[in-house]
């Protein structure tokens, strides 16, 4: 009996010693290598298309959608329903503007470009909020130049709260620093300009009754402040609305448009009145510009007028299709594909294209076949245009957006959402290298 | 209380197996007492080397049939009591055994092949079981075992511990459930929760030291195996049930378990559901340094919560076996769902979201059955299918989904005493699919398999236990597609790939680890014993240890494998080689030594140990960086991108080293209402060529008090970790704390019970040494919670 289990036992040590005991045996065969892909954190080779950043319809909410994905990556919430969004110049970050909140938030969209010198890297990280805000009064109109991003703080003159404008770099969001601000001792509606350390901002007597400006001033950035005032002495009575191009800045006036031109540091201005097909109160109210494009747009009355500045005229731009009744009203508007088409999206879901050159028209396409009488009270139809060939166009009757290829002038694809969209803004790479080569 | 009134419950419906009748059997009979002559009634009587269970009637008697000619030994349990084994002669009866009470609290080990309690074997047990079990129970395991002597929790916040035995953890500590690999992706990083769950377990066993011949090569630093009764082992009805709320999290508990039969069929049925707010903290989560603060002081900090510690989790098991007279035949089906919050994520205060959805489909199949056979006693058979699957996700994109389906068999065959040696066969064959994909794929898949082959034998010399075990192991460890970048990159080049190739290899490793142990348990004096025993363990390294090449968003790190090594050109530029020499296997010679007094109102345990460990394989900081997704290494310090995506390199290397240390534990039952106790550990864990190992507990002392009166009981109890200045290569030191906890429990009926307890009186802010995220997550705040608990 005792020798049967003791071998048993021995037999599993002679097992383990004739095993070798605790050896071990690695066979590696090198197969196939495989090109290093893209190391910046792309999942695959396709060229991103970028992101939408999109607020719900009456929801202090926005949400960044990525176009490839047709799905939300990243949800934020916020103080109110946000009444503007906009891009940075490089579209990487989203600003999201809540007027009667008083706060402006920032989105990074994730998507950037670093220059390194001899090329440029693409980055592609999820998106976030960003540290950086702003607590200011009433936060309006925000404009753009290359690289500034500028936000006119209209201030409330119930709560004696003065106008304001801030100036933003990229950096300076990144960095979450407080960027150039001009402090006015008024409230206004006002605009204001961006030219690199200069900025036209309007001016409005304290003693006024209204709340629109009347004049236009220079500033210079000194120390994180805009000081040394010059007032034009061409005035701009009831201004409202501003843009710029290269060269020029324009704003509109119930009598005209002023226009600032730039010759290196030195700033002059004129007025081109207004013609005389301009009866009663008709002004034009709104402006836009490209730096790509010598004329400026203006709306008057709902109504598009090309601005020539050398020739100081004022012409009708003809984009409505006569064929249409009742003829439709432009929704949403802008330069798109870097100034060379002008884009009006119609009240019928129609997007007009028109060359930026001539005002000629390019094509039209319907963006919108859902049936636009079931549009949700409160809702219109927005445009987000971007440097490429896409512009997007949200639909909040079938909670959907549009793609639509300008050059083609086609519907390319649709991104459905689970909620109702109201405003949007694109963010992403105006010219990815990703795909071009693979790094 | 000794041993509790759930053991009790518990006890009272295992089987009483009684073998089929047999021509060759006879009787035996005796009675069960204690000191004082009074019989003991429902005490437990085990026939070693069997399956066989029977239990004293109320005049404390018994009777067992064995086979005709052959001696017997049993092994004697009832609450209160020192188990003890007796050897029986079939002319010694009636037999009168009698049994010496104790302020221990003895459990046994369940499924293995010997009788293994705190007190009896040769090698250090712990088994936290009952109320003990209960009133410990936390979201993760690691928590609910951290105050158990000699093991610590290695705190990746409240949302995903493991434990840390005797300063090993990870894939050296392998973790059960009802004794089969608990099949989950735990071992593979410290951020991955592990697949179990406490509220619902019947005990939880501890085993410290090499554990490998229980249960397979990789427990070389212990075993955790959870034990529930998902496989009814009869047809009675019984259960229970439990509502908890604590303050620290919000978090809510409900979790209730019970089992019944019809007519031969046993049927189980338990679920639980849990969900935790991010975790209040006493302070700052981040250690900042000062020139941090100053950049840094409008930073939005959330100074209050944890933020991304939340846990959700939610599971349920049931199960039903066939009662035989011989045993039972039982299937499982479990799942398990836990979405946790990873913390320590965000840079410069921004907000990150990141957290781990994590699934577990589970099916068990056990039986138990004695044989009528010459030679064999009972078969024990274990089978487990799991189906695993987590996905870390980060800002609600998933990053990296790591998947885990593994099939396991253990066939036990116990034989009959032979020249008294009592003891069982084992064969084990264990597979493992491991993939993990995405951003943070920082492993291939692989692939592996093992075939064991084990004995383990023991047998009473007079006074001396002996018990003695082996196990051979192939184990075959495969990736057929491992890629790693093992190009020269320079600086100039940086993000210019153009024509440059992943080298992809197909790898298998084959390894025939081999253990064995040796142990003797002495009862040198009545009351007390003193055991030894020596463990030659041997471990292959897991697949993450071998092929691991990229980032790991959980651990922070670029984590490389052993497979791989660095190499410095004459530009002073880095770059990765294969190592191309075989693995060697991580080895462990182990000695223990115990020595215990249990009889009477006063007790200990007090436990040493030495382990010296040649290639040991632990990650090694390289001091180079890499990004989080970007292929070329730089020297920190000199690098252009100052990007938050740089990820420090570390790289596993194999070295010798020594752990040694001690665990003990005093128990003094003052008066019949009041007990105290007071435990301590500590380890030291050095490398050969000097260094010590990084994530290495402190000395910890602990002191408990418990009071039980009528129908109320007060527990209140104080564990000190002193500082940790025994630190690794970038290590720092870590300050010494208290934790105070307190509970006070209500019997409103015998079977309800309402409780109060508070954790961490005294709002300690202390941060864990062992924990990965020692400068990110300290520990949780003060809380109470209060619940209430009911049997049937």
């Amino acid at each position: 009996m005792k020798t049967s289990v003791l071998p048993s036992l021995t037999l599993l040590f002679v097992a383990a010693l004739l095993s070798g005991c605790g050896g071990s045996d690695t066979k590696i065969v090198e197969r196939e290598p495989v090109p290093i892909e893209d190391d910046h954190d792309h999942d695959d080779e396709v060229t991103t298309q970028g992101r939408l950043l999109i607020s719900a319809k009456d929801q202090a909410k926005v949400s960044v959608v990525d176009i490839n994905e047709k799905s939300v990556l990243h949800e934020v919430a916020v103080s109110e329903a946000p009444n503007a969004l906009y891009a940075s110049p490089n579209h990487r970050y989203g600003f999201v503007v809540q007027r009667t909140a008083d706060r402006v938030d920032v989105i990074d969209g994730g998507l950037w470009q670093e220059d390194h010198g001899d090329h440029l890297d693409d980055y592609d990280q999820p998106p976030k909020q960003m540290l950086f805000s702003i607590n200011k009064t009433r936060p309006t109109h925000f404009t753009g130049t290359d690289e500034q991003s500028v936000i006119f703080f209209d201030g409330n003159g119930e709560t004696a709260a003065p106008a304001s404008v801030g100036v933003f770099t990229e950096t300076d969001i990144a960095n979450n620093t407080a960027g150039t601000v001009l402090e006015y001792s008024t409230h206004m509606h006002g605009a204001a300009q961006g030219r690199g350390d200069y900025l036209i901002s309007t001016v409005r007597d304290a003693a006024a009754t209204s709340t629109l400006p009347d004049r236009v001033a220079v500033y210079r950035a000194h120390n994180g402040y805009f000081v040394d005032e010059t007032i034009f002495s061409e005035n701009c009575p009831g201004l409202h609305g501003s843009a710029q191009n290269e060269k020029q800045i324009a704003f509109g006036c119930t009598d005209g448009v002023l226009v600032i031109t730039q010759t290196d540091t030195t700033f002059t201005a004129k007025k081109i009145t207004n013609p005389a097909s301009f009866t009663g109160t008709t002004r034009i109210g709104t402006v836009l510009g490209d730096n790509a494009v010598d004329e400026f747009i203006g709306i008057a009355a709902g109504q598009f007028y090309a601005i020539n500045t050398s020739t100081n005229t004022i012409t009708p731009v003809n984009w409505v299709d006569a064929s249409i009744s009742p003829a439709p009203t432009a929704s949403s508007y802008g330069f798109a594909d870097d100034g060379e088409f002008f884009v009006i999206l119609d009240n019928q879901g129609k997007l007009t294209i028109l060359h930026s050159d001539d005002w000629s028209l390019k094509a039209r396409v319907q963006a919108i076949t859902s049936n636009i009488t079931a549009l949700p009270t409160g809702s219109k139809f927005e445009l987000a245009l971007t440097p490429g060939h896409f512009a997007y166009v949200s639909d909040p009757i079938t909670n959907q957006i549009k793609q639509i290829h300008l050059d083609e002038a086609k519907v390319n694809t649709t991104i459905q959402l689970d909620f109702v969209p109201n405003k949007l803004t694109w963010l992403g790479i105006a010219e990815p290298t990703a795909g071009e080569h693979s790094h | 209380m000794l041993v509790t009134k759930k053991n009790m419950t518990r006890s009272l419906l295992c089987l009483a197996i009684v073998a089929a009748s047999h021509s060759a059997l006879a009787q035996v009979q005796g009675v069960v007492r204690d000191e004082q002559g009074q019989p003991i009634a429902n005490a437990s009587l085990d026939v070693v080397g069997s399956n066989l269970q029977i239990r004293t009637n109320a005049r404390g008697e018994f009777s067992l049939p064995v086979q005709t000619g052959k001696d017997v030994e049993l092994h004697v349990k009832a609450p209160a009591f020192m188990h003890k084994t007796f050897h029986l002669a079939q002319g010694d009866q009636p037999a009168e055994l009698v049994l010496s009470s104790t302020a221990m609290e003895v459990v046994n080990v369940v499924g293995l092949p010997w009788h293994a309690s705190n007190m009896e074997s040769a090698q250090p047990v712990t088994v936290l079981g009952g109320e003990q079990l209960r009133d410990r129970q936390a979201a993760t395991l690691g928590e609910t075992l951290k105050n158990e002597v000699g093991v610590h929790s290695n705190y990746y916040g409240p949302v995903a511990s493991s434990p840390i035995i005797r300063g090993l953890e990870g894939p050296r500590v392998l973790i059960t459930q009802n004794g089969l690999d608990a099949g989950d992706a735990s071992r593979v990083g410290p951020d991955h929760a592990v697949a179990t769950e406490a509220s619902t377990a019947r005990q939880i066993e501890i085993l410290r030291g090499p554990a490998t011949l229980f249960y397979g090569s990789g427990a070389i630093g212990g075993v955790v195996n959870i034990v529930d009764d998902r496989i009814p082992q009869g047809t009675d009805t019984y259960g229970e049930w439990r509502l908890e709320r604590d303050s620290v999290a919000n978090d809510k508990l409900v979790a209730a378990s019970g089992n019944t039969g019809v007519a031969n069929v046993g049927l189980h049925l338990d679920g639980f559901w849990r969900e935790a707010d991010d975790y209040k903290i006493p302070g700052a989560a981040e250690i900042e340094t000062h020139e941090e603060h100053e950049e840094e002081n409008h930073a939005e900090h959330n100074e209050d919560r944890l933020a991304n510690s939340s846990t959700k989790a939610k599971g349920f098991n049931l199960g039903t076996s066939y009662i035989l007279d011989e045993g039972f035949v039982g299937l499982s089906y479990g799942h398990l769902e836990r979405q946790y919050g990873i913390p320590g994520h965000g840079h410069e205060g921004e907000a990150v979201d990141v957290y781990a959805d994590l699934k577990q489909d589970r099916v068990q199949f056990l039986s138990e059955l004695s044989l009528d056979d010459d030679w064999f006693s009972a078969i024990n058979t274990r089978f487990g299918f799991t189906d695993y699957e987590h996905s870390e996700i980060e800002n609600g994109a998933i990053g990296t989904t790591f998947n885990n389906e593994s099939q396991e068999a253990r066939i036990d065959l116990f034989h009959h005493p032979l020249a008294d040696w009592r003891g069982a066969v084992s064969v084990h064959y264990k597979h493992a699919d491991f993939s993990a994909i995405g951003e943070e794929a920082f492993t291939p898949p692989s692939d592996t398999s093992s075939v064991a082959l084990a004995l383990m034998e023991e047998r009473h010399f007079g006074d001396v236990l002996v018990q003695l075990g082996a196990r051979i192991e192939q184990v075959k460890v495969s990736a057929d597609n491992m890629r790693v970048d093992l190009n020269e990159h320079h600086h100039e080049d940086e993000g210019d790939h153009h024509d440059e190739y992943l080298s992809v290899f197909s790898i298998d490793t084959e390894s025939t680890p081999f253990s064995a142990s040796a142990g003797l348990v002495w009862d040198f004096t009545p009351g007390y014993n003193l055991a030894f025993s020596y463990t030659h363990a041997e471990r292959s390294p897991s697949a993450a240890e071998l092929f691991s090449f990229g980032p790991h968003i959980g651990s922070g790190l670029y984590e490389v494998g052993a497979l791989l090594q660095v190499v410095e050109d004459e530009a002073g530029e880095f770059h990765f080689d294969l190592t191309r020499a075989d693995i060697e296997l991580e080895t462990s010679n182990n000695i223990d030594l115990s020595l215990r007094k249990f009889e009477g109102d006063f007790g200990f345990i007090l436990n040493a140990f030495y382990n010296s460990i040649n290639n040991y394989y632990y990650l090694t900081d390289t001091g180079m960086t890499l990004e989080g997704a970007h292929d070329h290494a730089s020297e920190s310090g000199e690098d252009e991108h100052e990007d938050s995506s740089e990820l420090p390199v570390f790289i596993y290397q194999a070295h010798d080293a020594n752990l040694y240390g001690f665990e003990g534990e005093i128990i003094w039952q003052m008066s019949t209402p009041l007990k105290l106790s007071i435990t301590s550990d500590y380890i030291r864990a050095q490398l050969d060529e000097g260094g010590d190992l990084p994530r290495i507990p402190p000395l910890r002392i602990g002191a408990r008090g418990e009071y039980e009166i009528g129908n109320w009981r007060a527990e209140l109890s104080g564990q000190h970790y002193f500082e940790q200045d025994q630190t690794a290569a970038f290590e720092t030191n870590t300050d010494g704390y208290t934790l105070i906890d307190a509970q006070v429990s209500y019997l409103l009926s015998e079977d309800l019970k309402i409780y109060l307890k508070g954790h961490n009186l005294t709002d300690e802010y202390a941060r864990v040494h062992a924990s990965f995220l020692k400068d990110k997550a300290p520990l949780p705040a003060r809380s109470f919670a209060i619940g209430v608990s009911g049997n049937f």
